[in-house]
């Protein structure tokens, strides 16, 4: 039988991961549904693209890959896109970062963002040659830079929103430090 | 003990190679990946066999983000109340003298029905119908550079059916693409896949308005002496017959290139609820039961 004091740890830690899945479960309401008037600024913010991305550098057991194609999945299915068309990119971006987060995770913020930046504008360019394919119509690439742009400016908000989510967490070595935010 | 190291060491021999050039979890995501291109290739070859499990999943999120959406929406209200505050003085002087305006053209409007009615029992003119409508609230919406499509909160349940035309309070919005029990997906005139025949009001030349996932479309099949006025009044032909003839749907623009746009009356950011046309309840195909109208606003 567990010690009285154990059990309520454990409580408290499920309760600390529940809060940041429950912050990830309204990144994912925001990515999907309609902001009206002056919250629609004729541009979607990447939610759960950037948590992918945070996530998977400094915690990757929060966004499995599993996770990451489920979420995907879903954003396919209520959004009207093809399935899989987010699924796939969302496990890329969990496998690649995942990958290389030994070396992310020593990188400063604007480093981490930037690379952000670069994978983001990829993520666009994929899906503008996919949606091209598909539709065998091409939209203008500058249709893709506003969204692009409003990614890499609120990358650092949705990531400082990240980071004081896994402030709750129990510390590990890859966590993100706040001298890294600085 | 033999035997099962066998099978561990038949088992590695597929996936050692993949497992060997592939990072660490490497293997499971590789699977993911692969059963992800699969399942996309699956729906953008079949579509109407994923149509089902999309509009499933969509009618079972659906109480939860009309629920989401409320306060979402009474926010923005607050927001753009208190953000229009300053300009309310300048508004009700425009909208009175508007009102003006309006009145001059009701008295007008009522002379022309009058005539146009005696006109039409003249010449045994067939009836324009009345539309059933339906109004709903948007859900979600699909604004982004590669897609235009709205999510809104009735469906077949509701008398909601594939290719019933949708409008807001302005303007023609789009066409109906899917239907669920409780939801349906539509098409907005803007998507790069939508094409709808119309008819210049003015010269009455035909045309068809396609979209470019841009907040104006583009007025394409016009033959090459057409003359196109600035600013008029682009309306649905009739024409295919999945829109019904006379709904208005925006102004020409011509762009400094020389471009024919069309700038759609509705405003595709601030739409809140929309209307979809019953045509079920044409008089011409149905006995005439009146214009009825549908509210399933949650």
């Amino acid at each position: 039988m567990l010690p009285f004091s154990s059990i309520s740890e454990r409580l408290e830690d499920i309760a600390r991961y529940l809060a940041v899945y429950a912050v990830m479960m309204v990144f994912f309401i925001a990515d999907i549904i309609a902001l009206p008037g002056p919250f629609d600024w004729g541009m979607k913010i990447p939610f759960m693209i950037i948590a992918v991305y945070f996530w998977s550098i400094y915690r990757p057991a929060i966004m499995p890959a599993v996770l990451a194609f489920v979420i995907g999945l879903f954003i396919d299915i209520l959004s009207g896109v093809p399935f899989g068309f987010n699924a796939v990119i969302f496990v890329i971006i969990q496998w690649a970062i995942s990958d290389q987060r030994a070396f992310l995770s020593a990188q400063s913020f604007p480093m981490v963002w930037l690379i952000f930046a670069l994978i983001y504008a990829l993520v666009m360019v994929l899906q503008w040659l996919v949606s091209g394919l598909l539709n065998l119509s091409w939209v203008q690439m500058s249709n893709i830079l506003p969204d692009i742009g409003i990614a890499v400016v609120t990358f650092p908000l949705i990531a400082g929103l990240l980071y004081l989510t896994q402030k709750i967490l129990p510390n590990t070595k890859m966590s993100l430090s706040s001298r890294q935010l600085h | 003990m033999k035997r099962r190291s066998s099978l561990r060491s038949s088992k590695s021999f597929g996936t050692q190679a993949i497992a060997e050039i592939l990072p660490a979890g490497g293997a499971a995501s590789f699977v993911l990946i692969a059963l992800g291109f699969l399942i996309f290739l699956f729906s953008v070859v079949s579509p109407q066999s994923v149509s089902g499990i999309r509009m499933s999943v969509t009618d079972a999120a659906a109480p939860i983000l009309s629920t989401i959406t409320k306060p979402i929406v009474h926010a923005s209200d607050i927001v753009r109340n208190a953000s229009g505050l300053g300009d309310l003085q300048a508004e009700n002087i425009r909208l009175q003298q508007e009102n003006l305006r309006l009145k001059e053209w009701y008295q007008t409007a009522l002379l022309l029905e009058a005539e146009n009615k005696s006109l039409r029992d003249l010449l045994s003119v067939k009836v324009e119908p009345h539309y059933k409508t339906i109004t709903a609230r948007v859900l979600a919406d699909n604004g982004n550079a590669f897609a235009r499509s709205m999510l809104i909160s009735a469906g077949s349940a509701d008398g909601v059916k594939k290719g019933q035309a949708v409008m807001s309070g302005e303007g023609l919005v789009g066409r109906v693409i899917e239907t669920g029990e409780q939801t349906s997906r539509i098409l907005l005139v803007t998507d790069i896949n939508s094409r709808v025949p119309v008819l210049i009001e003015d010269t009455r030349q035909h045309a068809i308005l396609a979209g470019n996932n841009k907040n104006q479309a583009n007025l394409i099949h016009l033959p090459p002496d057409s003359t196109i006025n600035e600013g008029a009044r682009i309306i649905t032909s009739g024409h295919g017959g999945v829109f019904p003839h006379g709904l208005a749907i925006g102004r020409v623009k011509k762009t400094s290139t020389g471009e024919v746009m069309v700038k759609p009356f509705a405003t595709f950011d601030r739409i809140v609820h929309v209307r979809v046309l019953d045509k079920s309840a044409d008089p011409n195909l149905v006995p005439a039961g009146g214009h009825k109208s549908l509210n399933v606003l949650q």
